[in-house]
């Protein structure tokens, strides 16, 4: 894209672009390691998660500093407007996705149990997986302005939806098997529950993501088929 | 959000006009809609052709000796351009507001009562004085001026010079009202006050608006056009153009990558 005639407005753009793809990929890494905290055991690992969010927290409220200014001082039109409108929405939804991710890590040393006796804890990694790449090619495509990345990421939310539902059919059943497992697997649920949302949120950056590069919102879509809606 | 016209009243039709200076085309074949209900903005670099075009809906451009206009241009279906048309009846119907704003050396009052007089729209003294006052109230002056009506119209502050132009063209009934640059030699305050005055006249006028300002575009009119070296490039509803402009060059442009 051709450059502005004030460069200090490039410069801004480009700040406020930099700073969400840390935002992203501090998200991301936040998710990847809760999950893997969960898996492992590893209560140091959680507390890292924990902890670093406040990172996330800070470049939220960084970013809605510059888009106020940006929006003061350049007037921003056209994509430029949309750009800044669509960055100052991301930043509020990565923020929830990155308080997901310290849910998830919270309850790690409440489900301090020999994972073997917890079968269904076996989905989630992937369920995990799932979740997390969305929020990384949401990202991704703000990056890229690839308005059809987008659209790729909200058709996978079905995907997460459909794990949601697995994971929670197979933990009731387990539950009652195991009348004694019931605390853990209901922490397993919230954890389910927080990954679901986070596909949720990745699809809801995906759309902001569509109407930055394109100019048009997209269609109102089926929300998916969770069975519990919160 | 703007107020959607089902129907626009069409008043100015403009179809497949050039304008030419000598042998340079400055206008290579504009057609466009201009209606009642909307307040229309051109905007554009310099150069563009913008207050050429302008210039063409009251044939201002007649009196460039080198300028040739092709193509058609209507009001209320009426070709302006044809050896019919009585030149100076058609400024009156389409008024026109410069950039720097250019009372008469009279006063006030003399400023709004000379064209209705000349154009014979009033019969008496009474009569004068009720349009001068209406056409001062409409230009959002008459409270500023209505105790010195006798003083000379340049002694006042430039935005106020500026509405009594607006006023002076309002007194003679015109049906369109051309604007070129109309705030670009006034102060914040003095364009606010115009650009209120610009949406206080919608509706009743046609009016049409050349501004070097894009925000001023943004907040004035509900139809915006973009011109570049001579071409209407495009032409929509003002929100799209400056939230989702169709055309790269107008995207460059309104976003300042322009050059």
């Amino acid at each position: 894209m051709a450059e502005h005639t004030i460069k200090a407005f490039d410069d801004e753009i480009d700040r406020l672009r930099g700073l969400i793809a840390e935002m992203g990929g501090r998200a991301e890494a936040a998710i990847e390691n809760a999950m893997l905290a969960l898996q492992r055991q590893d209560t140091g690992l959680a507390a890292e998660v924990v902890a670093e969010d406040k990172r996330i927290d800070a470049i939220e409220a960084e970013v809605e500093k510059l888009v106020v200014e940006i929006i003061a001082l350049r007037a921003p039109m056209a994509n430029d407007l949309r750009d800044v409108i669509a960055a100052l929405k991301i930043v509020g939804v990565v923020e929830r996705i990155g308080d997901y991710a310290k849910n998830i890590a919270k309850r790690v040393p409440l489900i301090a149990t020999n994972q073997r006796t917890l079968e269904p804890i076996s989905l989630l990694p992937s369920m995990g997986q799932v979740a997390g790449e969305m929020v990384h090619d949401a990202l991704n495509a703000f990056a890229a302005r690839d308005a059809d990345l987008a659209v790729a990421v909200i058709e996978r939310d079905t995907v997460v939806d459909d794990f949601y539902n697995s994971v929670f059919r197979t933990l009731v059943t387990f539950m009652v098997e195991n009348p004694k497992t019931i605390s853990e697997c209901a922490h397993l649920l919230f954890v389910a529950k927080n990954i679901e949302r986070i596909g949720d949120h990745a699809t809801n950056v995906a759309e902001m993501v569509y109407y930055a590069a394109t100019g048009h919102t997209l269609p109102d879509r089926d929300r998916g088929t969770t069975q519990l809606e919160d | 959000m703007m107020t959607e016209q089902q129907t626009p009243r069409t008043k100015m039709t403009a179809r497949d006009v050039r304008v030419f200076y000598g042998s340079k085309e400055a206008i290579k074949g504009v057609s466009i809609d201009v209606d009642m209900d909307n307040v229309t903005a051109f905007i554009g670099p310099s150069g563009c052709g913008k207050s050429t075009f302008l210039r063409t809906l009251n044939r201002m451009n007649d009196t460039v000796a080198s300028a040739r206009v092709e193509g058609t241009i209507t009001l209320d279906g009426e070709d302006i351009y044809s050896p019919a048309m009585d030149v100076v009846q058609l400024r009156a119907r389409v008024g026109m507001v410069f950039q720097k704003p250019n009372p008469f050396p009279k006063s006030i009052y003399e400023n709004i009562a000379y064209g209705p007089r000349i154009h014979g729209l009033a019969g008496s003294k009474a009569d004068l004085d009720v349009i001068v006052e209406k056409s001062l109230r409409r230009a959002g002056l008459w409270d500023e001026v209505k105790d010195r009506l006798q003083d000379s119209g340049t002694a006042l502050s430039g935005g106020q010079q500026q509405r009594l132009c607006i006023g002076r063209a309002i007194a003679v009934e015109p049906e369109v009202i051309l604007m070129d640059e109309p705030c670009s030699a006034l102060d914040p305050i003095a364009t606010a006050k115009i650009e209120e005055l610009i949406h206080e006249l919608r509706g009743r006028y046609a009016i049409v608006i050349v501004t070097h300002n894009m925000q001023q575009a943004a907040r004035v009119s509900q139809r915006t056009a973009f011109f570049h070296l001579g071409d209407l490039v495009e032409y929509g509803v003002t929100s799209d153009i400056f939230t989702n402009p169709r055309q790269e060059r107008t995207k460059d442009y309104i976003t300042g990558r322009y050059g």
